[in-house]
């Protein structure tokens, strides 16, 4: 198995973003995912600074794969793809436009945006030649599991561990706190590298703002779920980058594979890294939110802060 | 000139007399079960329902599109297959589809019968549009309500595939498809089970001094008292502390539902095909009414340019969205 790193989903300064995978260029993450899902206002990176990136990163040994977005609404959007599509990378796609731009199908990752439910829809996909699959994560094991054996030549990814996409919207919901509209939203998301987390009336957490997407303030995490997830095919786990630590996740998990470290130890060690609470409810078809606990499957709620 | 269609709702057959009763051209409509984004108790159609439906359509010349547009799992597949099969056999005008399987089906099983892209698709360029198109001979496509007046008409430009956009009731304010609000909280996907904050998972509990709070599977959506409207329960209607910000405000969506009445012109000039008025799950009443002004309102612009109706009338619209305040959207920018 192996650890993948997601895309950065906050707005972060490109200083940081450069030092950001330096760091990661010296673990073990063998994947890394790069450049804007969220937002096209978003562009720190022109290409040819993706372009260094994916150099440096490459030559650290890593598979690169260029992300892409996952709402897109004009053409402008579509051709900056398009020029993603000439670099010679692997390409994740998280739209259904931008895998109809992308000439060369075996380059192709299908990301966790595709609405991919159903062996068929999986067949379909890989039958236009594309070589991986993210799958979504409101997927229950059962599901994972029909799917996988459905797709078994193609490689298989779960996210493992950070915060989960849960929604995409034309509105800026960063804007919107702070009283202004997306279209003059003079990129304020860059102030909240962690995003703005949300709580419920009674202080449970429970969403996380990020610019136009909203996304879970429970981090997920599968790291107990391992074993089964390697039963279900799934061969690359992936890691969400977050504002601290994420160098750190990644190398427990990299030490859980390969039984240096054991689950319950990895697990508190996760936890620390996770204040709102752990969850993988999805996946046993529970509440997103929730978190079954392997060892007793008894649910434990998240705590408030 | 060939006016735009005005598609409206039913979750039953006495809603469907009274569209196609007052001037709508088309009635989109979906099977008792979760093969639909409606799937909530004593709405849809049975099979008889159905037969009964197309024929009272038919008879006045006008169309019924079968919504067939959840995203099933393995098991449920046979069901969504059969539903595409029991529509087209019962003479349905097209069917509106979302999920790849149930499109390769329709596109092996029935290439010449017409299909729809379900707004659940999200096609929201032109690339995606003419993906769909491609492989699974799309004819029409339901744009999700993410796309600006401006930016439909640059898609009108880009594409032959006709295009159906909302025009009145209950508003996603995310990309349809793509929202997991609802299934983070209660485990009930929207794509698969065909249902946001379904009924059965929300609670109203009163509190100390008559408040009275609104829970969904036990997570705290929002507090009011009993003086206050409030919209029905969607994660997305609720009310959140910013912890950024400390504030505690509808952080995603006001109480609000679209209504393009005043905009109607432009969007019938963006070069759209049809507009879809939002709501199976309303009554007979509200089905009656609102495709009667949208009907004046359309005759109107193609006699005189102005989608003007009666202001009592306009007034009367908006007040069948107890609580709600009328919006745009994005339709005028974002």
């Amino acid at each position: 198995m192996k650890v993948t790193l997601g895309p950065i989903p906050f707005l972060w300064e490109k200083e940081r973003i450069l030092s950001f995978y330096k760091e990661i260029s010296e673990t073990s993450v063998s994947t890394v995912y790069l450049g804007e899902v969220i937002c096209s206002k978003r562009s720190v990176l022109g290409i040819d600074t993706i372009e260094a990136i994916a150099h440096m990163l490459s030559d650290a040994g890593k598979e690169v794969v260029v992300s892409t977005l996952g709402l897109i609404t004009h053409r402008d959007e579509l051709n900056f793809i398009e020029s993603l599509c000439r670099l010679p990378l692997n390409i994740e796609v998280n739209n259904i436009g931008a895998l109809n731009l992308c000439p060369d199908k075996s380059r192709v990752i299908g990301g966790p945006h595709l609405a991919i439910y159903n062996a068929p829809t999986a067949k379909f996909l890989t039958g236009l030649g594309i070589r991986r699959i993210v799958f979504m994560p409101e997927l229950s094991q059962q599901a994972i599991e029909s799917l996988s054996l459905s797709v078994p030549s193609v490689e298989k990814e779960i996210i493992a561990f950070g915060n989960l996409p849960l929604a995409f919207s034309w509105r800026c919901y960063t804007a919107r706190a702070l009283n202004l509209s997306r279209t003059n939203c003079a990129i304020v998301c860059k102030k909240y590298p962690s995003g703005m987390p949300l709580e419920t009336m009674e202080g449970m957490a429970l969403f996380n703002i990020n610019g136009t997407q909203l996304m879970s303030e429970q981090k997920v995490c599968m790291i107990e779920q391992i074993d089964i997830l390697r039963t279900l095919g799934i061969g690359h786990l992936r890691i969400i980058p977050q504002e601290h630590h994420t160098s750190d996740i990644a190398e427990i998990f990299s030490k859980t594979i390969t039984g240096v470290l054991d689950r319950p130890a990895a697990l508190e060690a996760l936890k620390r890294f996770a204040p709102a609470g752990v969850s993988n409810g999805w996946f046993y078809g529970r509440a997103g939110w929730e978190y079954v606990d392997k060892a007793s499957a008894k649910i434990s709620a998240a705590p408030a802060s | 000139m060939k006016k735009v269609e005005i598609c409206a709702p039913a979750g039953n057959l006495p809603s469907l007399k009274a569209a196609v009763d007052n001037g709508a051209d088309a009635v989109y409509m979906g099977f008792s079960g979760d093969t639909n984004l409606r799937n909530f108790p004593a709405l849809n159609f049975t099979e008889d329902e159905v037969h009964k439906a197309i024929q009272y359509a038919h008879n006045k010349e006008k169309k019924v599109f079968i919504t067939v547009n959840s995203y099933p799992q393995e098991k449920e597949l046979p069901l969504a297959y059969e539903a595409v099969d029991k529509a087209y056999s019962l003479g349905a005008d097209a069917v509106i589809a979302s999920d790849m399987a149930v499109l390769s089906y329709i596109q092996g099983r029935y290439p010449e019968k017409r299909v729809h892209l379900s707004v659940q698709a999200s096609a929201s360029n032109a690339e995606a549009i003419e993906f769909y198109r491609r492989h699974f001979g799309i004819k029409r496509v339901v744009l999700p309500r993410v796309l600006t007046i401006d930016e439909i008409r640059a898609l009108r430009a880009e594409t032959n595939v006709e295009i159906e956009v909302f025009a009145l009731g209950l508003l996603c304010i995310n990309s349809e498809g793509q929202c997991f609000l609802s299934s983070y909280i209660t485990s009930e996907s929207i794509n698969t089970y065909g249902a946001c904050s379904h009924p059965k998972f929300i609670d109203f509990v009163e509190e100390d001094e008559g408040e009275f709070k609104i829970l969904s599977n036990g997570v705290v959506l929002n507090k009011y008292s009993p003086m206050e409207e409030v919209a029905y329960p969607t994660p997305c209607k609720g009310r959140y502390y910013n912890k950024a910000t400390g504030q505690l405000y509808n952080a995603i969506q006001d109480p609000e539902s679209l209504n393009v009445l005043e905009i109607l012109p432009e969007i019938i000039q963006a070069g759209v095909d049809s507009i879809k008025i939002e709501g199976r799950q309303r009554s007979r009443t509200y089905v009656e009414q609102v495709v009667r002004v949208f009907r004046e309102a359309v005759d109107n612009y193609y006699e005189s340019g102005s989608c003007r109706v009666s202001p009592s009338k306009e007034q009367h619209l908006q007040s069948l969205f107890e609580g709600l305040a009328p919006t745009y959207g994005c339709y005028k920018g974002k």
